[in-house]
C-alpha cells in the first residue's frame, strides 16, 4: 500500500479505503449485533466490550455462534476473493474464479466420496456419523480440493498454454461434478439432504477451537499472496511481454496457482462452496477504485470481500429468517447481476 | 369386505375437536366429503373421452356468439356433473369399508363389490385420487371399468417392496414369503427375510430414482410398494409394466397415523381381520398411554436434534415427532409452529429457547455407544445446554434400535419408551426399546 501513493496520488482513492475500512467495522458490528435471537444493543456491547456476565444464555451466542460466523465470513470473502483476482489475472479472463479450475469441484467430489465410502465401509451414514462426519466433511473438501489441485499444478509444469490449463481445469470440474451424480444417485434420502445441505455453503461452521487455525492459516497464505502482486501486473501486459522482463513464467504460474488453489480448497473445506464471491468481488473492486494495478488491487479486493461476505451473512441471518437462509442464494443474488454486467461490458469493448 | 363397527371415530388432532365427537357426525361428513369427490372426479375423468368429443364437436360447429358458448359449456358442465354422480351412485358404493381414522393418505370403499383403495394426492389436494381395485382371483373382472383404475388379483403371493417399514408391516402381517424383491440387500434387517435372500428367494431391484428395471421385470411382481417422491418414478414403472402401489405411510402426520397403512397392505393379502385386530391393539395402547398425561402439571420441555451445515432442523409442530412428543406429556419448545415438514433454524436459535429445556432427543447411528464425551467433540457449544450438563438426552441409537423400519408400525411402544424416560418413575416395568438415556 506504501506505494500506491506515488502511483495514485488522488486523495479519492485514499478516501474510498478508509470509508471502505469504516464500513468493514461497521460490518462487522451489524453482524455481531443483529441475529434471528434479537439482543438488545446495550445488554450486547456489554456482554462484548465490558465483560458483562449477567446473560449467560446470550454472551454464548454472542461469543460461540456470532463472533466465529463474522470472522468466517470475513476470512472466506477476503481468501476465494484474493483467489478469484489471482485466477482471473493469471488466465488473463474476467470469467475466471474458484469454480473454474475444478477446485471447488474437487472439494465437492470429496465430501461426495466420503458419503458413499461410510455407506460402504463403516456401514454407516454420514448423516449420523457424528463428530467423524463434522471433521470428515471438511477434510474430505480438503482433499478433494487438493487432489485437483495437484493434477492442475502438474498440468501447468507440462502444458505451457493457459488456455490448455483453463481448459483442463474445467474438464476436471465437469468429470468431478459428473462423478458427483453418480454417487448422488446411488445414496440414500438423509445423505444427499446432508450434501446439498453442504453444497449450499454456510459462515456457521467453523467450531470456536478451530478457528484460530482457520485465520492464521488464510492470513498467512493472503500475505504470502501479497508478495507476488508485481508478478501479477507483469502477467497482465501479456506472458511473453512478461518473459521478456526476466519473469520466470512457469515458476510464477505454479506459485500463483497454488496459493489460490490452497485458498480456496481451505475455504470450501469450512464454508462449502460459496458461489460467486471468487467471481464477482475483483470485478466490484476494479470498478471501485478504477486500477488495475495489483498492489492495490489485490489487497483492496481482500477487504471488498471480506465486506460483501460480511454483507451477505448480515442479510442471510436477518431478523426473522431464524438465520437458515442459505449464504450462497445471497451471494448468487448480488454476484449474477454483476456477472452478467461484466459480460455485457466485455461484449461491448470487443 | 370388512367392517369395523362400534368403535368411536377418532380422528381428532392435537385437541382441536372435543373428543367426544360421535360416529354418526364425523361418518355423515366423511360420505359427504366422499361424495363430492366422486362427482367432481366422475366429471373430469370417467366419461372424458365422451366429453371430448362433445367439446370438439361443439367447437368445429358452433357459430353462436361467445356468451352463448359460455352458457353451452356451463350446462354441458351441469349435465356432466349430475349424470355421472347419479350413474355412479350404484356402482361405487357409498358405504365406505373404513373411513380413514388416522390415516389421511388412503381410503378404501367398494366398487361392483370389490374393495377399491383410494390414494389421494399427497402433494396437490385437487387431484383425483387413485384408484386401485381389488379383485379376489377366483372371480371375474368387472367389465367396462374406468381406465384410470387398476386392478389387482388378491391375494397376492409375489410382492416387491422398498422400505424397511413395509417390510415391518408385512412382517407383523405373517407376509414376509410373499416378497420376491426388495430395495437394497445391506439394508435388510428383519431375519426372516435375510434368510430368504440368502436362500436366492429375493432379487435386488434398487433404491428410489435408481431403480433396476430388469431385475423388476424379472421379478415379475403381482404388486410392488414403493415409498412415493414427488416425481414421475410410479407413472414410469407403471408404463413398463410395474403395478407400482404408493404406500404414503410416511407422509401421514398422526403416529398412529402412520401404523394404520398396515390394514392398507393388508387387503392385497385378504388379512383385513388380523390388520384390524393389530391396529386396534396397538392404537387402543397409544391412547391409552397418551392419556396419562392429558392433565398433568408440569410438562417436561424438550428439544430435538442437531445443527448440519449450520441448519439445525426441528420438527415442525404439526409433525409426527411433535404429536408423538405432546402425547407423552412433553413440552415439545416449537410445539406452537404450524409446519408439518422440518422447522430449518440456525444455532443460536435453537440454543436460545432450548439452552433451559428439561430434555434433549436425538436420534444417532453410531457403532460404537454414544456418549456425552462424543457429542462435545462434535460441537463444544452443547455443553451450554442444560439438559446436557444435567446428563438428560434421550438417543435412539439406529444401529442398535430398528428405528426407521420397525418403529412407526409401533407408535405405542414408542410412547411408551418416551414416557418411561420423560417422567421419573413412569411405567416402572417398560423396558424401552428404541429410546434410551445417553450413557455418560
Amino acid at each position: 500500500m506504501k506505494h500506491s501513493r506515488t502511483y495514485y496520488p488522488g486523495s479519492r482513492t485514499g478516501w474510498k479505503i478508509f470509508w471502505m475500512a469504516i464500513l468493514l467495522v461497521v460490518l462487522v458490528l451489524v453482524n455481531l449485533f443483529t441475529g434471528s435471537v434479537h439482543i438488545p444493543v446495550k445488554e450486547a456491547s456489554g456482554i462484548l466490550f465490558f465483560n458483562g456476565e449477567d446473560h449467560i444464555i446470550w454472551k454464548n451466542i454472542l461469543f460461540k455462534s456470532r463472533l466465529p460466523q463474522a470472522f468466517t465470513a470475513l476470512m472466506a470473502g477476503a481468501a476465494l476473493s484474493a483467489s478469484g483476482l489471482q485466477m482471473q489475472t493469471l488466465f488473463r479472463n474476467p470469467l475466471a474464479g474458484p469454480s473454474v479450475l475444478g477446485i471447488s469441484a474437487g472439494a465437492s467430489l470429496g465430501v461426495a466420496f466420503l458419503v458413499l465410502l461410510f455407506k460402504g465401509f463403516a456401514g454407516s451414514s454420514l448423516s449420523e456419523a457424528g463428530w467423524i462426519g463434522n471433521i470428515g466433511v471438511s477434510a474430505a473438501a480438503f482433499a478433494g480440493a487438493m487432489g485437483v489441485l495437484a493434477i492442475i499444478v502438474l498440468a501447468s509444469k507440462k502444458v505451457a498454454s493457459n488456455t490448455v490449463l483453463l481448459i483442463i481445469g474445467i474438464m476436471i470440474g465437469y468429470a468431478g461434478s459428473s462423478l458427483v451424480g453418480v454417487l448422488k444417485f446411488y445414496s440414500d434420502q438423509a445423505d444427499l439432504k446432508n450434501y446439498v445441505i453442504w453444497g449450499l455453503g454456510s459462515f456457521a461452521n467453523v467450531a470456536t477451537a478451530e478457528m484460530p487455525y482457520f485465520i492464521a492459516v488464510l492470513t498467512l497464505i493472503l500475505i504470502a499472496s501479497l508478495f507476488f502482486v508485481k508478478h501479477m501486473n507483469l502477467y497482465l501486459l501479456g506472458e511473453r511481454y512478461a518473459q521478456n522482463l526476466g519473469v520466470n513464467i512457469r515458476r510464477i504460474r505454479f506459485v500463483l496457482i497454488l496459493l489460490s488453489g490452497l485458498l480456496v480448497a481451505i475455504t470450501t473445506a469450512y464454508t462449502g462452496p460459496i458461489a460467486f464471491l471468487g467471481l464477482a468481488v475483483p470485478h466490484i473492486t476494479r470498478n471501485i477504485f478504477v486500477t488495475s494495478d495489483h498492489r492495490l488491487l489485490l489487497p483492496l479486493t481482500m477487504l471488498t470481500g471480506a465486506i460483501i461476505a460480511l454483507l451477505c451473512n448480515a442479510i442471510a441471518r436477518m431478523p426473522g429468517f431464524d438465520g437458515a437462509l442459505p449464504i450462497n442464494t445471497i451471494t448468487s443474488i448480488i454476484g449474477a447481476p454483476i456477472v452478467i454486467w461484466v459480460i455485457l461490458k466485455q461484449r461491448n469493448s470487443l | 369386505m370388512h367392517h369395523v363397527s362400534g368403535n368411536p371415530v377418532l380422528a381428532i388432532k392435537s385437541g382441536a375437536v372435543p373428543a367426544t365427537v360421535n360416529t354418526a357426525t364425523v361418518s355423515a361428513f366423511y360420505h359427504f366429503c366422499q361424495a363430492r369427490g366422486r362427482c367432481r372426479y366422475a366429471g373430469v375423468s370417467q366419461d372424458t373421452g365422451q366429453v371430448n368429443k362433445f367439446i370438439a364437436f361443439g367447437i368445429k360447429s358452433c357459430t353462436m356468439k361467445k356468451s352463448n358458448v359460455r352458457i353451452f359449456f356451463f350446462l354441458l358442465f351441469l349435465f356432466q356433473a349430475c349424470s355421472t354422480d347419479e350413474a355412479s351412485r350404484d356402482n361405487d358404493s357409498n358405504s365406505a369399508l373404513e373411513p380413514g381414522r388416522y390415516a389421511t393418505l388412503f381410503q378404501v370403499t367398494t366398487y361392483k363389490g370389490h374393495p377399491l383403495l383410494k390414494l389421494p394426492d399427497p402433494w396437490h389436494a385437487g387431484k383425483p385420487p387413485q384408484r386401485i381395485l381389488l379383485v379376489p382371483r377366483h372371480k371375474e373382472r368387472p367389465r367396462e371399468l374406468p381406465e384410470d383404475i387398476l386392478v389387482i388379483s388378491t391375494p397376492v403371493k409375489r410382492v416387491t417392496v422398498m422400505s424397511g417399514t413395509h417390510i415391518a408391516f408385512l412382517d407383523q402381517l405373517g407376509a414376509i414369503d410373499k416378497i420376491a424383491g426388495v430395495g437394497r440387500f445391506g439394508l435388510i434387517k428383519n431375519q426372516q427375510l435375510k434368510k430368504r435372500i440368502e436362500a436366492g428367494k429375493v432379487r435386488e431391484i434398487g433404491t428410489s430414482g435408481a431403480y433396476k428395471q430388469e431385475q423388476l421385470l424379472a421379478v415379475d411382481p403381482q404388486v410392488a410398494f414403493m415409498t412415493p417422491y414427488q416425481d414421475q418414478s410410479v407413472q414410469n414403472l407403471r408404463q413398463i409394466g410395474i403395478p407400482v402401489i404408493p404406500v404414503a405411510d410416511y407422509l401421514e402426520k398422526h403416529p398412529l397415523g402412520r401404523a394404520e397403512w398396515l390394514r392398507f397392505m393388508s387387503y392385497f393379502f385378504h388379512k383385513q381381520e388380523q390388520a384390524d385386530s393389530i391396529f386396534h391393539s396397538t392404537a387402543e395402547n397409544y391412547r391409552t398411554l397418551s392419556r396419562r398425561y392429558d392433565t398433568i402439571q408440569h410438562k417436561p420441555s424438550i428439544f430435538s436434534g442437531k445443527p448440519y451445515g449450520g441448519i439445525w432442523y426441528q420438527p415442525g409442530g404439526k409433525s409426527y415427532m411433535a404429536q408423538l412428543l405432546e402425547d407423552a406429556g412433553a413440552n415439545y419448545l416449537w410445539s406452537g409452529k404450524e409446519a408439518a415438514g422440518g422447522l430449518p433454524l440456525d444455532f443460536e436459535t435453537v440454543y436460545a429457547k432450548a439452552a433451559e429445556a428439561d430434555f434433549w432427543r436425538l436420534v444417532v447411528k453410531s457403532s460404537h455407544p454414544y456418549t456425552y464425551d462424543r457429542l462435545l467433540e462434535e460441537d463444544p457449544r452443547y455443553a451450554d445446554f442444560k439438559a446436557f450438563t444435567q446428563k438428560q438426552v434421550i438417543v435412539c441409537n439406529v444401529a442398535d434400535a430398528l428405528y426407521y423400519e420397525v418403529a412407526p408400525t409401533r407408535p405405542d411402544v414408542v410412547l411408551a419408551d418416551l414416557i418411561h424416560l420423560l417422567h421419573p418413575g413412569a411405567l416402572p416395568n417398560h423396558e424401552p426399546v428404541y429410546y434410551k438415556r445417553m450413557q455418560p
